[in-house]
């Protein structure tokens, strides 16, 4: 971590099986990701005016609705333009998911 | 008492009482029944000879046709059923045989039957973790070296609605190992059983009821070199979800178009999806988009009476509805 960079590996940090949407359909949720790791980290980001590198690497897969709920959901609270600007995905391993979150937040609508 | 229901202990109970109330009532009447007769009558044994191509991605009507049959007669007799002749087995057949003997083995039909007379099919049958799930004896038959069945439908899920992501990894693990000799993941794999595993909990029982059970299968095909999976639910299908139903009867309506249509558009993503809800509506064209981009191949959707291979882009409307759901996909060895 540098005064310019917030670092966030899912599957050292969160878990190696990310799982459903919800909290209430199972466990490592996007929903629980958002919560807990995603919202706080991107909040302390924008704080200090870093960037927030979140790594998607060494997990077993990412279902879509792990993926929209945590970074659309984002996207959805703080806006798009916001989340964009704020936050690098690092993903070697399938480096089509960068473009599929890019995506979620695209879509996803800003609640204010 | 929901729990009991469905233990063997609770049905030996259940049935003794019956007999027993049987036998009172007609000693009563005056008139003793034979209850061995009364049993031979009601549970006369028929057989279903199974189609030579037995696949729902290859023959897709004959089988459905096979299986309904074997799901309709089955509630009402005892059932043998005969795979003497198949010549032509494809995995997907093989989860959704054992998924329908599983449903209608729990009201007390009685099924069995023979293997293969073929040695491929015969083989992939002894090695795809059928027999796990059928077999009274389960030692007779050797542990499955290809195959790896998983049935997901135990009460505390049902009640909990959840599901469990290490399914997928330990399936998905498997398919690796068999393929590449190392136990690694596949990640378009894992995240299509797990929106699979998704749509099932929350899409596939009819409102009001529990979820639907689900059956996921990984069979190595040693010959074409790939992992077939197959993901199978026997819920109300894609197009009789309850709020999918309105909008996809007026599409039917005013555009005139067939169920395949409207599966190839949900897979592209233009049906929204059955909740309302911003930022849903992602699973199916996700799972198409793996397909597409050849991270998986051959990947074939079932549901009602419409079927769509996405990798050939055929897809037709069936003759006969299928119950339920079932994705099927391949993974070649990298």
């Amino acid at each position: 971590m540098t005064a310019t960079n917030l670092d966030l590996n899912i599957a050292s940090q969160f878990s190696v099986t990310p799982g459903p949407r919800k909290r209430t359909e199972g466990k490592f949720s996007g929903q629980e990701f958002l919560e807990e790791w995603l919202r706080p980290l991107f909040v302390e980001a924008l704080k200090i005016g870093a960037t927030l590198r979140v790594n998607l690497d060494g997990a077993a897969g990412y279902p879509t609705s792990f993926l929209e709920e945590a970074f659309g959901g984002l996207a959805r609270e703080f806006g798009g333009a916001k989340v964009r600007g704020s936050i690098e995905i690092d993903c070697l391993d399938e480096p089509y998911l960068e473009e599929d979150i890019h995506r979620y937040i695209e879509k996803a609508k800003f609640q204010s | 008492m929901k729990r009991l229901i469905v233990r063997q202990k609770w049905k030996r109970h259940l049935a003794a009482r019956s007999r027993h109330e049987l036998r009172a009532r007609s000693r009563l009447a005056g008139n003793p029944v034979d209850l061995g007769n009364l049993r031979a009558t009601t549970r006369k044994e028929i057989r279903l000879e199974a189609p030579v191509v037995f696949s729902l991605i290859r023959n897709t009507d004959e089988t459905i046709r096979f299986l309904a049959r074997l799901r309709k007669r089955g509630l009402d007799r005892s059932v043998f059923v005969d795979l003497k002749n198949v010549k032509d087995l494809t995995s997907d057949a093989v989860a959704c045989l054992l998924a329908i003997i599983r449903r209608i083995r729990l009201p007390g039909a009685r099924i069995s039957g023979n293997l293969p007379d073929y040695p491929m099919p015969k083989a992939m049958i002894e090695s795809s973790g059928f027999h796990q799930f059928v077999r009274t004896s389960r030692d007779t038959f050797p542990k499955p070296v290809n195959g790896r069945v998983i049935k997901r439908a135990n009460v505390s899920e049902a009640v909990e609605q959840k599901f469990n992501q290490q399914v997928s990894y330990e399936l998905v693990k498997f398919a690796m190992e068999k393929l590449t000799g190392v136990a690694v993941t596949h990640r378009p794999s894992y995240a299509v059983l797990s929106e699979a595993m998704l749509n099932t909990v929350n899409h596939a029982a009819t409102e009001g009821h529990s979820p639907e059970p689900w059956w996921a299968s990984v069979y190595y095909d040693a010959d074409r070199e790939r992992a077939c999976f197959t993901f199978l639910d026997q819920g109300v299908g894609i197009f009789e979800s309850h709020t999918l139903t309105m909008r996809l009867r007026l599409m039917q309506t005013i555009r005139t178009l067939s169920s395949s249509d409207i599966l190839k558009k949900i897979l592209d993503g233009e049906v929204r999806s059955s909740t309302g809800t911003d930022g849903r509506g992602n699973g199916l064209p996700g799972i198409c988009t793996h397909c597409r981009a050849g991270r998986i191949r051959n990947l074939t959707v079932i549901a009602n009476d419409a079927y769509g291979n996405v990798e050939t882009g055929d897809f037709h409307k069936l003759s006969l509805g299928f119950d339920g759901t079932l994705l099927y996909w391949e993974v070649v060895r990298p």
